[in-house]
């Protein structure tokens, strides 16, 4: 039978399961950038030129928009930074639409605000666009 | 006086241990999925090839788009025949929806891929490909 100072061995348990534990840090930090908190906005289908949307998340869904040349969707968002890394696309109300589609969504970053994207219709024939806009913010 | 039986206790936390790391080692494969992201910004025109390994990255083009169309290629590593290849274009002003502007991913070979990119008007600026390699 060895003899064993309880203290230290609970100091070395300790050490180890810190270390660990920040190891999974990383593991949680990992997870929130491939399956990060998803967020919701409703536009409404709104046909306001200049539509605001605060939606603090990752990645998030920007549900009834009804977009045309012109319309801006500003969304604002304090994940984006100037070296965030922006996917997004719209998807259309139904396979109807896609048809219609001769239009496509672009963004741009506001100049004034680092926070701030803003979504806009491209015009290959001015057509109007209605569905829902993903989009997923990589740091 | 607690009592307890030293070797058999090291030879659990031993275990443990190991199986826990052993975890951590996929997940380390996994972050390399994802990580590291890498900037780079086109030299010399719209059509220089540029060279960004890594699996998520942003490429500032050299400057505004004249009307056309043409293509560049981006060497990266990470890439191979079956990749999945998504990019987002980011464009440089508001303004640019004038222009009708497309870019998207074609050519996906074992170690690059191009980025094909036309547009109706002259672009106020350079544009910012934003892409992902899966």
């Amino acid at each position: 039978m060895a003899f064993v100072n309880i203290y230290k061995l609970s100091d070395y348990i300790k050490e180890k399961t810190d270390a660990l534990l920040a190891r999974y840090g990383h593991v949680n930090a990992l997870a929130e950038i491939l399956a990060p908190t998803i967020g919701t906005y409703d536009v409404q289908s709104s046909t306001d030129a200049a539509i605001t949307v605060p939606l603090n998340k990752k990645a998030g869904i920007i549900q009834n928009v009804n977009m045309a040349f012109g319309t801006t969707i500003k969304l604002q968002n304090s994940y984006v930074n100037e070296n965030s890394i922006v996917f997004y696309h719209i998807v259309p109300t139904n396979t109807t639409e896609l048809t219609q589609i001769k239009s496509d969504l672009g963004m741009v970053r506001d100049i004034s605000n680092t926070n701030d994207l803003n979504f806009m219709i491209l015009p290959q024939a001015g057509q109007r666009v209605t569905g829902d806009i993903h989009f997923w913010i990589f740091n | 006086m607690a009592f307890i039986d030293i070797f058999n206790y090291k030879k659990y936390f031993k275990k443990s241990s190991d199986a826990t790391v052993a975890r951590v080692g996929h997940v380390n494969k996994l972050a390399e999925k994802v990580t590291p992201v890498e900037y780079i910004t086109q030299l010399t025109s719209n059509t220089t090839p540029v060279e960004i390994n890594a699996p998520v990255g942003q490429i500032t083009m050299f400057g505004a788009l004249a009307i056309g169309s043409d293509s560049f290629r981006v060497d990266n590593d990470r890439v191979k025949t079956d990749s999945v290849v998504i990019a987002s274009i980011e464009y440089s002003n508001l303004a640019d929806r004038l222009d009708s502007v497309l870019a998207a991913p074609v050519n996906v070979v074992d170690g690059s891929f191009d980025i094909a990119w036309s547009t109706a008007g002259v672009t106020t600026g350079a544009l910012k490909i934003n892409f992902i390699v899966l």
